[in-house]
């Protein structure tokens, strides 16, 4: 049989041929646990990208319209016993529709740059910190004012200064090299939602790196990952933000590119950057889990529980290390069902695919009740706004906050360390 | 030909729009099961969500003269859950656990609950549902039910039959009915565990008791590595003619250890040419005694490691391997095809020499995973499905392999069912006239066939066509 290859190269196709059709990938899978639908599993879509790639006069539309409807969460690979690459295939077939079957409007197009690119966000950014400031963003809540996607989503936003972290760390953190900096000096990478929204993320990485002998660097010029471009099927600019990354960091003498965004990690994992040999790329859970050499004196007593960021559980195989870090610094850390499952965030999903992303938010919402949490944990900003809006609408006041702040303020318990970094209690 | 639309409008009445799926690529993804091998598009795929919505599913198609077949999440390996052209009833809506009886030790779900998600559930109170089947962490009570479905474990416990208390039924006909329960107040014939095992040929069982068993306090997991595979076969024999019974024994040859240590590195040795895992449960004191009378056993029969997991890690880890091995074989071959079959455990080291033997004359790879205490074999038969006479070729081995099973006194299937995939060598293991009986009694309860046809029996079978020589004797039944 001489077929043709719509999607997949030789290679690729062969990937696909990995999947063997077991179905074990089924129960993990967010969409499917919703709806019950195999075209909504990842063995149904494995089997819709088959049909598109050998079959050229299938109804493309209607096998993308479950495509569309994957998460990207990853569950499925973890499960997978023949480690198919799901996500690799699932951005291939993305890549494939933006060109031949559905491209992106310019709109759309011009979200996805404009909130990942340092001026626009800029801008974006400190009119929502105005808005904030002014307590309009309750009033537009009450009001209506936005359509009830964006208005959820605002509910979850952090306070935010409207200033990068990257260009204001100098005034937010003093200058502080521990005298026994021994552990040697790591770069930060900053991204660009976490550089603008989740500054109090850097601004706690930066310390407890420092607080336990790392010298911590974070070089200019640095972007956005293209983890949101690469997802949405554009591969060209996700490449150019790997380049300008790439210039970013090439000649930085470190030991590492510690990066504390699971979604950022994951796109700078890839083979991409990997096989250039440049900085080892690590999440900052997993660098700190056996390197911390000053563990909290004292515990946080309250009970918390950790959700965990797909992208660190699932597409980078970080199982163990955000435990370990969180137990040296909490008393209660309870369990949370089904901690592995997606919250429906997902990047942009939670704006384009509402009702879905509702309805495994709200799966995940009741786990959480079940637990009661004085405070819930996760690693990384979209799962942590998604979270925090979920936990809003629900009349939750529970906070979501980077394993890291946790981190931090287990430390603030500590007067030398308030005094280190010119904190007040 | 497209189903009547008057039938379409009728379900979509019944469960809602959108829970009826008529779409092109909707229903494309039902065109298998676990097996790849056979492949049937459905003419249109409806999810119920309670027994009543699945009995007036039933009755529309019922009156609308449509074949119909009950699937849970499509992990079966016998093609059992296909329908070319009819209605697919998709029970993964229909997963809630209704209730867990710690104290009276039973659990009563419905079929699309997962066999893992149940375990999940029932461990916090010791209690688990014993059978086991390596797809537990996919597969359905209603797809263990249906296909009276075994696993590692069922050595010790039994198999799916032994754990069904009762269950409530939707027949043929959309006739709703509730047969055995939770308690044993048993009159007249046992139809709960006539029915477990049909297939989904005669009723669509939809609120199922099932029986919870309390979970082992210890265990004991051993791994003993071979040069040679009847050393492994040999040993099977040798550990229960020392009386030991363990839980699960269980045999993975070389190229399955070969896909394991592919992507999962389970910690099988890969140069082996087989290992034995096995476990043992219960009291401290005697599972002490059967793990040394194990030991002498395989070292006896030319064990060259034999080694205890010493953590609980460790342990999980030879489990995930065996249990994901069929999973992991992606890695080696673009597709396979499961093998089933069961020879008396004597004739273990006979039927597997067979089996790479007439791999061989086929020019086919062949790797083994074997349930070995139950003397249940699964030889997983690699093939490319774009090569030519690839699939025929597999399939040719995998019935000679069959033929040779029934030949050693054994059977077409474990524990994977008949389904779609062996039923015309059903003749080659019963008579004609069994297989009339049987099938009058399927028809009496199915009386137009419309649920789910074209599975167990041959097809066309009409008694007279039955002509080849059954290896079982008169009078043995299914």
């Amino acid at each position: 049989m001489v077929a043709t290859h719509q999607i997949f190269s030789q290679d690729g196709y062969r990937l696909l041929q990995e999947c063997i059709h077991c179905g074990l990938c089924l129960p993990t899978c967010p969409t499917y646990v919703v709806n019950g639908k195999e075209a909504d599993s990842p063995r149904g879509r494995l089997s819709l990208m088959k049909y598109v790639d050998r079959e050229p006069d299938i109804d493309a539309q209607g096998a993308f319209r479950h495509i569309d409807l994957c998460l990207g969460c990853l569950a499925c690979q973890t499960a997978c016993p023949s480690g198919v690459r799901y996500g690799h295939l699932l951005e291939s077939s993305r890549t494939y529709q933006r060109q031949e079957i559905k491209p992106l409007t310019g709109f759309q197009r011009q979200i996805v740059t404009g909130v990942t690119s340092h001026r626009p966000l800029g801008m974006i950014s400190s009119i929502i910190a105005v808005v904030q400031r002014l307590g309009l963003d309750r009033l537009v809540r009450v009001l209506r004012l936005l359509p009830a996607t964006l208005r959820f989503q605002l509910a979850g936003m952090p306070r935010i200064t409207g200033r990068a972290f990257s260009r204001t760390h100098d005034r937010l953190l003093p200058a502080m090299t521990p005298s026994d900096s021994s552990q040697g000096k790591v770069a930060l990478f900053t991204g660009c939602v976490m550089d603008y929204w989740f500054s109090e993320v850097h601004a706690a990485s930066v310390r407890v790196l420092q607080w336990n002998g790392f010298d911590v660097t974070i070089p200019e010029g640095q972007s956005c990952c293209g983890a949101l471009h690469a997802h949405a099927g554009l591969e060209e600019e996700a490449e150019a933000c790997l380049d300008r990354n790439w210039m970013a960091f090439q000649d930085i003498d470190a030991q590492a590119l510690v990066v504390n965004a699971a979604g950022c990690g994951a796109q700078l994992r890839t083979e991409a950057w990997t096989s250039r040999n440049g900085l080892p790329v690590v999440d900052i859970s997993e660098w700190l889990a056996d390197k911390l050499i000053r563990p909290p004196g004292k515990k946080l007593y309250a009970k918390v529980t950790y959700d965990a960021p797909c992208h660190l559980h699932h597409a980078q195989s970080i199982h163990k290390a955000p435990y370990q870090l969180l137990e040296t610094a909490c008393e209660h850390l309870a369990v949370l069902p089904e901690a592995e499952m997606c919250c429906g965030s997902a990047g942009f999903y939670s704006l384009i695919q509402a009702e879905m992303s509702q309805q495994v938010l709200e799966r995940k919402i009741a786990h959480i009740q079940s637990i009661a949490p004085a405070t819930l944990i996760t690693g990384n900003p979209g799962c942590q706004m998604q979270l925090q809006a979920g936990l809003h609408a629900s009349g939750m006041k529970i906070p979501v906050l980077h394993i890291i702040q946790v981190l931090d303020q287990a430390y603030r318990q500590d007067e030398a360390y308030l005094l280190a970094f010119n904190l007040s209690e | 030909m497209p189903l009547p639309r008057q039938l379409i409008k009728q379900l979509q009445r019944i469960v809602g729009r959108r829970q009826v799926d008529t779409d092109f690529a909707e229903l494309l993804v039902y065109e298998s099961d676990g097996l790849t091998l056979r492949t049937a598009r459905p003419g249109c795929v409806v999810y119920p969500s309670s027994t009543e919505e699945c009995a007036r599913v039933v009755k529309a198609c019922h009156g609308a003269g449509v074949p119909y077949v009950p699937r849970g999440a499509g992990t079966g390996l016998s093609g059992g859950a296909i329908s070319d052209g009819g209605v697919i009833i998709q029970l993964s809506r229909m997963s809630k656990l209704l209730g867990i009886h710690p104290d009276d030790r039973y659990a009563i779900v419905q079929p699309g609950v997962v066999n893992n998600y149940l375990n999940l559930q029932a461990r916090p109170h010791g209690l688990e549902f014993a059978p086991d089947p390596s797809s537990q962490a996919a597969c359905t009570i209603g797809g263990n039910l249906a296909e009276n479905a075994g696993g590692p474990h069922t050595l010790k416990y039994g198999v799916t039959s032994n754990h069904i208390l009762g269950q409530t039924v939707v027949f043929a006909d959309g006739e709703i009915a509730t047969f055995g329960g939770p308690f044993p107040v048993r009159t007249g014939p046992d139809f709960s565990t006539f029915l477990t095992g049909t297939e989904g040929t005669i009723a669509i069982s939809t609120e199922i008791t099932v029986r919870l068993v309390p979970t082992a306090a210890t265990a004991t997991t051993m791994l003993a590595v071979y040069p040679s595979v009847s050393g492994a076969t040999d040993s099977v024999s040798a550990i229960l003619a020392a009386g030991v019974l363990p839980t699960a024994m269980e045999l993975i040859d070389n190229l399955c250890i070969q896909a394991v240590e592919g992507h999962l590195k389970a910690g099988f040795p890969t140069d082996a040419a087989a290992v034995l895992l096995i476990e043992l449960d219960g009291e401290e004191q005697l599972m002490k005694r059967d793990a040394e009378a194990v030991a002498r056993a395989c070292k006896a029969n030319g064990a060259t490691d034999f080694h205890t997991a010493q953590t609980e890690d460790e342990r999980q880890s030879l489990w995930r391997g065996r249990k994901h091995a069929v999973g992991s074989l992606g890695k080696i071959t673009p597709a396979f095809y499961t093998n089933d079959g069961v020879v008396p455990r004597s004739k273990l080291t006979a039927i597997l020499q067979v089996s790479y033997k007439v791999a061989q004359g086929h020019g086919i790879r062949v790797a083994h995973v074997c349930h070995a205490g139950d003397g249940n074999i699964h030889p997983l038969i690699l093939y490319d499905p774009d090569e030519s006479q690839g699939p025929e070729r597999a399939m040719a081995c995998s019935e000679d392999i069959l033929l040779a099973c029934l030949e050693m006194g054994g059977s077409l299937t474990g524990e994977h069912g008949i389904g779609a995939e062996k039923r015309n060598l059903l003749p080659r293991m019963f008579t004609e006239d069994d297989l009339g009986h049987m099938l009058r009694l399927r028809d009496g309860l199915n009386r137009e066939g419309l649920l789910n046809p074209g599975k167990i029996f041959p097809t066309g079978a009409k008694c007279g066509e039955l002509r080849n020589q059954p290896v079982f004797p008169s009078g043995t039944w299914i």
